[in-house]
């Protein structure tokens, strides 16, 4: 609860502070000049034309901005402008809009303009929007305007004096990524509770997983066969949380099988997972005082192709006929063609994969499925350590609350309350 | 990395810790490379059983990386169009792959005629959506429904686009994806706290 | 006869299966297509690109689902050659890497499109999410050279390019991950800019819940959206059209095959 206190405290003085920030290029219109200025750490480096001159007219419309020489004219298009910030003195502040697109593949746009503190060197703000000028306001302080849709908005100042700079601040957090950051809060918050309640000792209940209770079956099966176990731990990389609650379960696997004395055969497709499996499972032989059998050609690389790891696991399950087969972790195509190969063999099919694409495969074709989360759960459930079985409850808990959001969110939505709806806006 | 995600001045974590992961699993292909060498190759030394097909296997490896790494007409990168890189890729592997990925629709047909029974009621709502989307999702389905009377006029495949591709299915989907993500978050917390430990393979 | 049926030999499912493939192949029956609301989206979303934007396109597909994910990404291509748009591509797959080549050389002639003025090959770059991330400001901090080793700046058409915001609209061609998900997780979540998709009929389903959000403007789902929206483009006779009447009797011979093993599994139940 202290760290919770001290992280927390530290969190919220980060991010009251600031730091002055670079900017980038900002395209002005200023009086008939279509203005390209340079702006980095606060300071204009430079100021150039880009069209126009004091004979040129310079006209916004829905597609962009059209300045107009004598007989010739010239379109720069919305994507040809960035969204110009408001220039102002350097001793103020503008905030960077909030933007909140509504429908960005028509072109729509509807922005919130956050304006802080007087601006007692500007004068004021036009802007214009299908070529008429229109005035927001002078000043303001905090105020926010809000713009209409499905137009470019140009802005033009008019300065009190001829200094021009810009300052744009922002502070160290993300702050557009506030929700995202509650939401990991808790989650966060849900597991290290339940952790910590189970540590203390308090029964969690948890509700028995087939898949997993039938993992001793399968193993002990193989050993009654006399045939080696097959594990798959799937295509993806080390940098998946599903490959490595696979090798968790290997760990789980491993032991059972250096205890029942039968060989274990690992092919892969990444070779970090390779390494990483072979020390798992020469460690659970070790450990079971029978390091002859494990063969360290039996977890081997395959290859990084998933077709051609489909295939050679498949010839592998062919000509060793391993007696049960688990498939656990990240599974793209080939997940049907690896089970239907290994249904051929006779053997008894475990898997489990948070890939939903892949999940219908291996429950018409597998004895047991590990659907999603299950397969997550597997660490806690099979080592029946309190602190692991406290964060599965803190899941549980975690996705209660966020069924309880969903619901509130679908009832605020349909009684457009948008005041509660901006926690659900996608980040 | 879980903070650079939030906190601006240290955005620059990510990128530095993503060249540490492509520098690490560029190594680790030489890693790959080696277990192949070493598990075929005595394969092949102890003419186990179909060695054959090790020495095809690493035949082929060396030829691709010399044709990929050092074959190449002058002026011209070894991946470039018409090198021998570019022959191995688009006629054998291509049509290897295609090949592979194929005998998933004969798996599916088997899978399909042993799997799918309605042995209970939800099976049997499987098995009807899966009628549905199968066979009205297709111009031939969709054909013979306007054949149809009376039921002809419904437009069927909106139906299944709207309601159950994008109502029930997507539901569906959603609930697993919230779950694995929770799941997912759980895990991640678990192995950087080193609660979870066993895929390190140690006690 | 029951038994016997029961413990067909699934070598025989399997002849049957390729008959059903092969013959539509040979004797097409010509049936017509009806284009779907989400494909009809996707294509205006693409034609209301205005000329001269700027797309990117992510070809992350391997050899197996080219079949699929091809004719999209070549439909895709003729519609915005057609607008005068400039396309930059890039792959997330190593085997991907290679498809935008075959698809620009199929493409680019008919339009007088030109490598480094109209298109562009970024290549390949592992990673990933963070390749998409890393991409964000600036194109050239993950890639800075073109796929055959040619500085970005040296071309035309890569002037106006700095990060994701220079592009109008991100598509995104994939079978799995990295894919569709963490384009809309970076591209669509963090820089906001429009994404739209085509995925196997496999993954499908997956992307429903992005585009019913609208984190995706629109999706082709499989062969049949590939079909549609080449039909839309005015491609005659392309690849997925062509594969299109055999997609429909499979999929009319698997679900006689489930219905006969519904049959089978009633009556054993009937005779115990």
């Amino acid at each position: 609860m202290r760290r919770l206190c001290l992280f927390l405290s530290l969190f919220l003085a980060l991010s009251m502070s600031c730091w002055a920030d670079e900017q980038t290029v900002i395209y002005r219109l200023n009086y008939n000049w279509l203005q390209k200025i340079d702006v980095a750490d606060g300071k204009v480096l430079a100021e150039r034309a880009v069209a126009g001159s004091e004979n040129s007219t310079v006209e916004v419309t829905e597609h962009g901005v059209i300045v107009r020489q004598g007989n010739e004219s010239k379109v720069y298009s919305k994507s040809d402008l960035t969204p110009i910030d408001l220039a102002v003195d350097s001793e103020k502040v503008i905030k960077s809009p909030l933007e909140d697109v509504k429908d960005k593949f028509t072109y729509q746009e509807r922005r919130h303009w956050l304006i802080a503190g007087t601006e007692t060197k500007i004068d004021g703000y036009n802007y214009w929007f299908s070529g008429t000028p229109q005035q927001i306001f002078t000043f303001g302080k905090n105020k926010i305007s809000v713009l209409t849709e499905n137009n470019l908005y140009i802005f033009r100042t008019f300065p009190k004096g001829n200094l021009v700079r810009k300052v744009s601040l922002r502070p160290i957090f993300d702050w557009t990524k506030w929700n995202n950051f509650l939401g990991v809060l808790i989650v966060a918050g849900c597991v290290f509770t339940c952790t910590s309640l189970a540590k203390k000792g308090k029964n969690l209940f948890i509700r028995e997983i087939f898949g997993l209770s039938a993992l001793d079956e399968a193993v002990g099966r193989a050993t009654e066969m006399g045939k080696p176990v097959l594990f798959v731990p799937g295509v993806g990389e080390v940098d998946s949380t599903q490959t490595m609650a696979a090798l968790s379960i290997l760990g789980y696997v491993s032991d059972c099988t250096a205890d029942y004395d039968i060989p274990i055969i690992v092919p892969n497709c990444s070779p970090i997972v390779m390494s990483m499996a072979q020390d798992i499972a020469e460690h659970a032989y070790i450990k079971a005082g029978r390091p002859d059998t494990y063969v360290e050609d039996y977890i081997c690389y395959i290859s990084g192709d998933q077709f051609g790891f489909a295939s050679g696991t498949c010839g592998m399950m062919v000509r060793e006929k391993p007696a049960a087969i688990f498939y656990m972790g990240t599974f793209l195509a080939e997940a049907l063609i690896l089970a239907e190969t290994g249904y051929s063999t006779g053997a008894i099919q475990i898997a489990g994969t948070a890939s939903a694409s892949q999940l219908p495969f291996f429950v018409a074709s597998c004895d047991y499925t590990l659907i999603g989360e299950e397969l997550y759960a597997a660490s806690a459930y099979l080592s029946k350590d309190p602190e692991q079985i406290g964060s599965l409850k803190g899941q549980d808990v975690a996705k209660a609350i966020i069924m309880i959001l969903i619901i509130l969110g679908v009832i605020s939505v349909s009684l457009h309350w948008t005041w509660i709806s901006c926690l659900w806006t996608v980040i | 990395m879980i903070v650079q995600f939030y906190v601006y001045p240290l955005n620059w974590l990510s990128d530095l810790f993503n060249d540490f992961y492509n520098i690490v699993l560029t190594f680790s292909f030489i890693l790959g490379a080696l277990s192949l060498f070493d598990v075929n190759g005595k394969k092949i030394v102890q003419q186990s059983p179909g060695w054959g097909y090790n020495l095809v296997l690493l035949i082929s490896l060396v030829i691709t990386l010399i044709c990929g790494l050092f074959i190449a007409p002058p002026g011209h990168l070894p991946i470039d169009e018409g090198t021998a890189f570019d022959w191995i890729f688009k006629y054998l592997f291509n049509p290897l792959s295609g090949a592979t990925y194929s005998l998933l629709a004969f798996y599916i047909a088997s899978a399909s005629f042993r799997a799918f029974r309605a042995r209970s009621p939800e099976a049997t709502v499987l098995l009807i959506t899966a009628f549905l989307v199968m066979l009205f999702r297709v111009p031939l389905g969709e054909h013979l429904w306007h054949c149809l009377p009376f039921v002809g006029q419904f437009d069927i495949s909106k139906f299944i686009e709207d309601w159950i591709m994008g109502g029930f299915n997507a539901a569906g989907q959603r609930a697993i994806m919230f779950g694995a993500s929770v799941g997912l978050i759980s895990v991640s917390l678990k192995i950087l706290l080193g609660i979870e430990r066993s895929y390190l393979g140690g006690d | 006869m029951i038994d016997k049926l029961a413990n067909l030999d699934r070598r025989w499912i399997f002849v049957f299966l390729a008959i059903s493939v092969i013959l539509p192949l040979i004797w097409p029956l010509g049936l017509p297509v009806e284009i779907s609301d989400m494909t009809r989206k996707y294509y205006d979303i693409v034609e209301k690109l205005p000329e001269g934007s700027y797309v990117c396109m992510s070809f992350d597909y391997g050899p197996g689902t080219k079949i699929e994910c091809h004719p999209m990404a070549i439909a895709t291509l003729h519609h915005l050659f057609r607008k005068k748009c400039k396309v930059v591509s890039l792959s997330l797959w190593a085997e991907g890497s290679m498809f935008p080549r075959e698809a620009f050389a199929e493409v680019a002639p008919i339009y007088g499109a030109k490598y480094g003025e109209d298109y562009l090959e970024l290549g390949y770059s592992s990673g990933g999410e963070a390749i998409l991330r890393g991409m964000g400001e600036d194109v050239r901090n993950i890639f800075p050279k073109d796929m055959y080793g040619r500085p970005l700046d040296s071309f035309p058409m890569m002037k106006k390019v700095k990060g994701w915001n220079s592009f109008s609209l991100v598509c995104s061609w994939s079978m799995g991950t990295p894919g569709v998900a963490e384009y809309v997780r970076v591209v669509a979540g963090q820089y906001n800019r429009p994404v739209v998709a085509g995925t196997t009929a496999v993954t499908t389903p997956e992307a429903y819940p992005f585009f019913n959000a609208h984190q995706i403007g629109s999706l082709l789902g499989g062969l049949r959206g590939a079909c549609e929206y080449e039909l839309l483009v005015g491609i005659k006779n392309g690849q997925a059209t062509r594969g299109i009447e055999s997609q429909s009797s499979t999929h009319f011979f698997i679900a006689f095959l489930i219905i006969l093993a519904n049959i089978i599994y009633f009556a054993k139940r009937k005779e115990e």
